[in-house]
């Protein structure tokens, strides 16, 4: 594997992703912006909680609406890292195979202030495992409400069967356009990756980690 | 003259952090995406958790930043507010109107309006919940007041149509 | 870059949808549809871009370089992104800027781009391996 974490992490660090005179961040081809974790923390889990207390039956279709809202962050904002100049320059030349696709998106975001991810198994096309340490869901989330009795890394867990989808379902290595109708013709495959947390730090494990899996369809 | 105190990174732990606060990245089809979410969900109830989670996030942070700071006039605060609300990508606000007794402040490229007319076009409604938020938790920090007795709400809309995004501070 | 062309589809596009793909010599240069009051600006070559251009562009604005990657920064008129062992560049402009203007500038860019391109200059930077 030649995709060389250290080199990504402290060059998009050092990138100076600071707004403009207009007060803007584009970068990457899209609008960043460096958010309140405690933002997405407080308006995540209280639209779920909210929902949740009112109809306890639906905690699913609660918890999928954030999944889905990872899915498309993923899509767009991993996708279009993947087709970014930056990415040009900086770890399309240390990628050797498709596989390097997926660490080197672990790289980046790993400068983005999520906490620290770590690829523990990749295997090609089926199966990635990952595990994620400060994750600023799981700490926002101890912060603010008693221990969980389920993970709570939604964006994470969304995020990480996007990144699968982008690369194994939607062959982002063939920079396709990242349209409406591509979404939905990836993560709507039945045979398309989702992701499971199997371990978080705000239900008490040491740290957080997540599987993701092709459906069975 | 900046104002604006440029965030910790600790590359090692992938934490950044502000005013003692932790901040992430995020690009706006995630944003404005996740506030349609909660709108759908939530319905007319959503302004209420969005406005108050902007608020909550940026008071704790602009507390930490003044402690960090210790300089001061409350107008300095302000500037200071203003100037890290730019430097994090959210646009360029003029708080010149603001004062003890709250005020109007103006955005002219909100990166939520821009946001949200990129992905569906005009909404019907003001948009930047998160903005309303922040300007309420910068108000009461600057003048260091009790954070119930400031609200904040959007009066203009670059997302409805408007010219440009005005908001209205009150304080109690 | 035909204006017309692109406004048309600008009314009905959703984000990084093409608008319009031109050849400015050397260069191609696609637009994308970013909002209601910015395109983006794609500009691509076969061959890396040569270390003139990085010089005509630092001499327009505020230039922060990266190993294999620079920004240039020109406040009020736009950002451009160069990975140029890649022969690749993405132009976003300001939003404060028209629309008409923003294909102007990219226009130029592009040209200044081919021109070099063809006296040469590129030879400056090597191809890169692998």
């Amino acid at each position: 594997m030649a995709i060389d974490e250290r080199v990504i992490v402290e060059t998009v660090a050092g990138m100076g992703l600071a707004g403009n005179e207009e007060g803007l961040i584009p970068a990457f081809g899209l609008y960043l912006t460096n958010h309140y974790a405690d933002f997405y923390n407080r308006i995540s889990f209280g639209v779920l909680g909210a929902l949740i207390r009112e109809n306890p039956e639906l905690t699913e279709d609660a918890i999928a609406l954030l999944t889905e809202a990872a899915h498309v962050c993923a899509f767009h904002t991993f996708g279009g890292i993947m087709e970014s100049v930056e990415w040009d320059a900086l770890v399309q030349p240390m990628i050797e195979s498709r596989e390097d696709w997926v660490h080197g998106m672990i790289a980046v975001v790993n400068a983005f202030g999520w906490g620290r991810f770590r690829v523990a198994q990749l295997l090609p096309g089926e199966r990635l495992v990952v595990e994620l340490r400060d994750s600023y869901e799981s700490c926002g989330y101890l912060e603010s409400y008693p221990q969980a009795d389920g993970p709570r890394c939604y964006l994470a867990n969304g995020g990480l069967a996007g990144l699968m989808n982008l690369v194994y379902q939607g062959d982002i290595t063939r920079r396709p356009a990242l349209t409406e109708d591509l979404y939905r013709e990836v993560f709507s495959h039945p045979r398309s990756f989702r992701s499971r947390e199997h371990l978080c730090a705000a239900k008490g494990d040491s740290h957080c980690e997540f599987v993701v899996e092709r459906m069975q369809g | 003259m900046s104002f604006h105190l440029a965030p910790k990174a600790d590359l090692e732990r992938g934490i950044t952090t502000l005013g003692g606060r932790r901040l992430v990245f995020h690009c706006h089809h995630y944003n404005v995406f996740l506030q349609r979410t909660i709108e759908d969900a939530l319905q007319e109830r959503a302004p209420g958790l969005l406005v108050a989670a902007g608020m909550e996030a940026s008071r704790s942070m602009l507390q930490g930043l003044e402690n960090d700071a210790r300089s001061g006039s409350a107008a300095d605060a302000l500037r200071r507010a203003a100037d890290t609300f730019a430097a994090q990508g959210f646009g360029r606000m003029d708080v010149s109107g603001l004062g003890v007794g709250g005020g109007l402040a103006t955005l002219d490229h909100s990166h939520y309006a821009v946001g949200w007319v990129s992905r569906w076009g005009k909404r019907p409604t003001p948009g930047c919940y998160f903005v309303a938020g922040f300007l309420a938790g910068a108000v009461a920090v600057a003048y260091r007041l009790a954070p119930e007795r400031v609200t904040s709400r959007e009066t203009e809309c670059v997302a409805a149509g408007d010219e440009r995004c005005s908001f209205r501070v009150e304080v109690w | 870059m035909n204006v017309e062309v692109a406004e048309d589809r600008r009314s009905s596009a959703s984000y990084g949808e093409i608008l319009d793909v031109i050849d400015v010599g050397r260069v191609r240069m696609t637009r994308r549809y970013g909002c209601i009051r910015r395109d983006q600006f794609e500009l691509v070559t076969k061959e890396p871009f040569p270390t003139a251009f990085r010089d005509w562009l630092a001499s327009r604005g505020e230039l922060r370089e990266r190993p294999a990657l620079y920004v240039i920064e020109v406040p009020g008129a736009y950002q451009l992104t160069v990975a140029p062992r890649a022969g690749r560049a993405i132009l976003m402009p300001r939003l404060a800027t028209d629309l008409t203007w923003q294909a102007r500038a990219a226009r130029e860019i592009a040209e200044t781009l081919d021109r070099m391109l063809n006296q040469g200059s590129c030879l400056a930077i090597p191809p890169q391996a692998g």
